[in-house]
């Protein structure tokens, strides 16, 4: 039977409880992930649409809003996919380490072929 | 600058672009036949066995997002579009940051193929044939592209202007690299994706320092020569030079962005690639690496597009090739300074650039075809591995041939309309599927269905009556105008579409109390990982 599966009316099995917090956890870094994804291309899209040729308005020298915009996205595509790796690293694959080891029983059953 | 004085600037010799193709195929041919000698099981053939480190997986996945028409296509998007251009270039990387999203959750399901990461949701064979059908029908598009633009770029390169000399290229090349699949597999494909990366980075960057070494070194300068020579900075560093100023070219520009960062991130052999690492943790990290690598590519990209910008300037690239798909070679050749190294390299960085995508597309094809419809669909898996890996090397040869009749049937076609439809149905049909099938727990089989099915009558209908098709100069019917749907990506309303639809769907149809428990069980094989290799 599934982790999180159970009769009802009794106490949630910890490796179901440990599994919901893991599932918890990995979902709220995927959609701090997905924020950051987002605004990186969406702000510099958004602002080309609504700017127009006030995008090539200089900086500093040759540099304009525009590439400044640009960086910026990148910089926090970049940024964000390391921060998530590492998140992922400390918060979610020592729980799923620990959960592998403490519930043998699922890896058979998730191993099985459908 | 036409082709034969493009040779001519290159000279011949050691350098010379012919003798540097034959080296990369005679190479390419050994590692593939070298790291196809272990490929006795559907493991081995499809994933590697699973043993691609992430270092080296990151490597591989860099070289995905790097095909043919990217390496063509951005340095003229950036050279003719200026601010277009680089954030078409900013969506790229990007579509790997989507992917990094998925890719944890898609290599626990320890399934290899579209159709098997979807059955590991559904129950039946529907699922699967369905994923099947969209990824055979992503493929095939886009290797006639691939080899559309692998024949165009053989006969630039050598010089040879005939008539049909490009078809004899697509077909030469077409079923060199095919081979290469057969025999390589996964092993092979990685090796050469790994070299890809490592010629085609050290290649724009030594364009990128060629163009700067003449420019003193300050990037300043480059970027006021390029806009110098591209119209003034008030428009080349401003949206709107790809698709106009008015709201329709806005559209077109966010909707190219959509495609580009939906459609690269979920692509058949990308699914492949990300099967092919050690585990979930690996496929991430993996993902992770090739952010940064493929961000600092692209960044060279830009930086070699402005160089050909400021180098050539915008008139002659646009002469040549109103798209702008040949102003890598032309910056090249104008920087080579009459040795021929610099152009000769940029032949070898293209053509490896091909040998690798198409080797990746048609493995990915395969695997669809083989172990998906033939192994699973029709013969319930009842066949044992090695008659399943003979039929997947005939299914690599078949599927080439096909491409490669395709790609000289339709060579006069404009490759971007293909291009675009296999990008868009992608983002369309098959990211739409997976979000659903990997994160909602309401999706149900009929919606599944409706997303692939009606994504892809969506985006053919889009397609067929937008400017890509008809009513436009480079349009694939330039003469005729039937044209409806003003944008010429579709993406950003056929991406809306694939979701509504499995939205739909789902809400239309009940669940099975067959597909709730496959739910549940695959909610913790998501996050805990499946073990390997045993459930192929």
């Amino acid at each position: 039977m599934p982790l999180q599966d159970r009769p009802p009316g009794t106490r949630p099995p910890e490796a179901a409880v440990a599994l919901n917090h893991l599932r918890r956890a990995s979902g709220r870094l995927r959609s701090r992930l997905l924020a950051l994804n987002l605004a990186a291309v969406g702000v510099p899209l958004l602002l080309a649409l609504m700017l127009g040729n006030r995008l090539a308005t200089t900086v500093s020298g040759p540099f304009t809003v525009g590439m400044l915009l640009l960086v910026t996205g990148v910089l926090t595509l970049v940024a964000a996919a390391l921060w998530y790796d590492r998140a992922c690293r400390a918060h979610c694959d020592p729980q799923a380490d620990e959960l592998r080891r403490r519930t043998p029983a699922s890896r058979a059953a998730a191993g099985r072929r459908p | 600058m036409s082709a034969g004085e493009v040779l001519a600037a290159t000279g011949s010799g050691p350098f010379a672009p012919l003798t540097a193709l034959l080296l990369v195929v005679v190479v390419s041919f050994l590692l593939c036949l070298m790291a196809g000698v272990g490929n006795d099981t559907v493991a081995d053939f499809f994933t590697a066995n699973r043993s691609l480190s992430a270092a080296r997986n990151a490597l591989a996945l860099c070289g995905d997002y790097i095909p043919t028409t990217a390496l063509l296509s951005y340095v003229g998007a950036v050279a003719l579009g200026g601010y277009d251009g680089m954030i078409v270039a900013v969506s790229a990387v990007a579509g790997l940051g989507v992917l990094l999203l998925l890719a944890e959750p898609l290599r626990n399901t320890g399934r290899f193929t579209l159709g098997g990461i979807l059955e590991s949701r559904m129950t039946g064979r529907a699922a699967r044939g369905a994923g099947a059908v969209i990824t055979v029908i992503v493929c095939l598009l886009l290797m006639v592209v691939q080899l559309t633009v692998a024949g165009d770029v053989t006969a630039y390169v050598l010089g040879v202007d005939g008539p049909g000399a490009a078809q004899v290229c697509t077909v030469l090349v077409g079923l060199l690299i095919v081979s290469f699949a057969a025999f390589g597999g996964m092993r092979g494909s990685s090796m050469i994706e790994v070299g890809k990366v490592i010629v085609v980075f050290g290649t724009v960057v030594a364009l990128s320092c060629v163009a700067l070494s003449r420019s003193d070194w300050d990037l300043g300068t480059l970027l006021e020569t390029a806009a110098g020579h591209s119209g003034g900075a008030g428009s080349f560093y401003a949206p709107g030079l790809l698709y106009g100023h008015t709201t329709t070219g806005g559209l077109d520009l966010v909707s190219l962005c959509v495609t580009v960062v939906l459609g690269s991130s979920v692509l058949p052999h990308v699914l492949l690639r990300v099967s092919a690492s050690r585990s979930g943790p690996a496929a991430r990290r993996a993902s992770s690496a090739a952010v940064v690598m493929i961000t600092l590519f692209y960044g060279a990209m830009v930086l070699t597009g402005l160089s050909a910008a400021a180098t050539l300037g915008a008139g002659v690239i646009a002469s040549d090739d109103p798209q702008g798909n040949s102003a890598l070679f032309l910056l090249a050749g104008t920087l080579a300074d009459g040795t021929g190294l610099l152009f000769t390299v940029v032949a070898c960085a293209a053509f490896i650039t091909v040998l690798s995508t198409v080797a990746g597309l048609t493995l990915a094809a395969s695997a669809s075809l083989a172990h998906d419809l033939y192994a699973q669909v029709c013969r319930r898996g009842a066949d044992s591995e090695r008659r399943e890996v003979n039929v997947a090397r005939a299914a690599v040869m078949v599927f080439g041939v096909v491409s490669v009749y395709l790609a000289v049937t339709l060579h006069q076609w404009s490759i971007v309309a293909l291009a675009s439809f296999a990008a868009a149905l992608t983002a369309s049909a098959i990211l739409p599927a997976l979000v659903y099938s990997l994160f909602w727990k309401g999706f149900t089989r009929t919606g599944l269905l409706w997303t692939l099915y009606g994504s892809l009558v969506c985006c053919a209908v889009l397609e067929a009556f937008g400017p890509a098709v008809s009513g436009g100069p480079l349009a694939l019917f330039p003469a005729r105008d039937f044209h409806w749907f003003p944008l010429q990506n579709i993406a950003l309303a056929s991406v809306p579409v694939g979701f509504l639809l499995g939205w739909a769907g789902s809400l239309l149809s009940r669940r099975s109390q067959a597909d709730q428990d496959r739910h549940a069980e695959t909610q913790t094989t998501l996050l805990l990982g499946r073990e390997p290799l045993d459930s192929l």
